[in-house]
């Protein structure tokens, strides 16, 4: 039996692309055949998923990053001006630096008129951030956790120490205070952290705090990934489990 | 309402010498190159370098663009090639590495973000960086970025037919990565759906 077969004609039947006949004889097999409609359904969701993918928007800094090579081309004539990563990296600092002063201003203002959940701490359940975090200063984050993995790695360590402080977050608890707390936890925790598509990781850390002023929780994984580790980072919503960000960082083995 | 000029007409006035058209066409196509060089190279330290290099090569060859093909397609070619050519680079590069592990570059590239609004772009995200470059760049550029089969074909520079079966094939290797599909025996009694090619 060509499953493989099979799944390419029903690709090409969705999209309209077999001669009429075909068209027929494939919309005639259907209704009798429950292996070729599970197959049809695999690949509508399948498309239904690609669907669902936002297209990529490059960041402010991936913008400034390209008209900044361009006009260094065209500064040079002929020559290549791809601006070098330091320039890259010191735009990054200065973006970082911009992002601390508006995660102040939101904590301010999120302090004064949000209602608040009950946090992991009121509840028993792991630890809350007083901190509101944005895309730049979450991305700082997820670097700190990654260099202290990395030290830790180099000092063959179990596992994390306390690495450079963190903007907000301490070290981190260890994976059986972690689960002691997560049996404790709110039941909108298990629902956002099951709401993470399996990848064979472990989870390392555990908080919340806000997004952009919303209530989030901030989940780092370790997952395996072909010949190397990688750390991700999820951002979700308490109230939905919306992904409200996402990074990954790759480790040395 | 201004009524944005067609392609053909920037390039026109960028031939004549009006650099701020060529300063159009980058605000035109800066998010469908970014967007097909981070989907092909998976991480946007990557995709930055795609774009940066599909740009200056624009800057030069747009200044005598014959326009055989639309700038569209010729722009989604070079990024696919530029794409190509990087994650090519970057195999070497990592086979190198492996001879020495111990080895910590002090400009480790940072932690990569992506606007994703769901758990299952994620997904999509890793499973696309799973499949070949070839069933890749054919399912960025039809399924992902909506270009028609002859536009893909003209992208690539392969047969129409080839672009068929690669999105087909690649259909079937990201039902699988996603779930959806299992290497099982179909469940059926029926006599089996073939081509009749």
């Amino acid at each position: 039996m060509n499953q493989h077969t099979e799944f390419e004609l029903l690709s090409a039947f969705i999209d309209g692309e077999l001669d009429a006949n075909e068209q027929e004889r494939v919309a005639a097999h259907l209704p009798s055949c429950a292996g070729c409609r599970q197959m049809l359904e695999a690949l509508t969701s399948t498309m239904t998923d690609f669907k669902s993918v936002e297209t990529p928007q490059p960041s402010a800094q991936d913008s400034w990053a390209l008209r900044s090579a361009i006009a260094s081309a065209r500064a040079a004539g002929t020559k290549r001006g791809r601006v070098p990563r330091l320039a890259t990296a010191l735009a990054g600092v200065a973006a970082v630096l911009a992002g601390i002063t508006i995660s102040i201003t939101s904590l301010t203002n999120s302090a004064k008129d949000a209602a608040s959940p009950a946090t992991f701490a009121e509840a028993g359940g792991a630890r809350s951030e007083n901190a509101d975090y944005d895309q730049t200063s979450a991305t700082q984050l997820l670097a700190t956790r990654w260099r202290s993995f990395q030290r830790s790695t180099d000092s063959a360590g179990t596992g994390p120490k306390s690495g450079d402080p963190a903007p907000a977050a301490a070290s981190a608890p260890a994976q059986s205070d972690l689960e002691a707390s997560y049996d404790r936890s709110l039941q909108t925790l298990g629902r956002c952290q099951s709401a993470i598509p399996p990848a064979g990781g472990t989870l390392e850390d555990a908080f919340q705090a806000t997004y952009e002023g919303t209530p989030a929780y901030f989940f780092i994984l370790r997952v395996p990934a072909d010949a190397s580790q990688r750390l991700e980072l999820w951002v979700m919503s308490v109230d939905t489990c919306d992904v409200l960000f996402w990074a990954e960082q790759q480790l040395n083995r | 309402m201004s009524t944005e000029p067609p392609d053909a007409e920037l390039l026109r006035r960028y031939r004549l010498g009006e650099s701020h058209a060529f300063d159009e066409i980058v605000d035109r196509y800066e998010t469908r190159v970014w967007a097909v060089a981070i989907r092909m190279v998976g991480n946007a330290e990557d995709a930055r370098d795609v774009s940066q290099d599909v740009f200056i090569s624009a800057m030069r060859a747009l200044r005598n663009f014959r326009e055989e093909s639309l700038l569209s397609t010729w722009l989604h070619r070079v990024t696919v090639n530029a794409s190509l050519d990087l994650i090519r680079k970057r195999k070497r590069a990592q086979a190198r590495a492996l001879e020495d592990v111990r080895e910590q570059a002090d400009d480790e590239p940072g932690p990569e973000h992506h606007a994703v609004t769901s758990s299952r772009a994620v997904e999509v995200q890793r499973a696309l960086q799973k499949i070949s470059e070839e069933h890749r760049a054919v399912l960025v550029l039809h399924d992902l970025q909506d270009l028609d089969y002859g536009e893909v074909a003209a992208a690539l520079n392969i047969p129409l037919g080839t672009v068929k079966s690669r999105i087909h094939r690649a259909r079937a290797e990201m039902a699988k990565l996603l779930g959806h599909l299992r290497d099982a025996e179909p469940m059926t009694d029926q006599p089996p759906l073939r081509g009749t090619s």
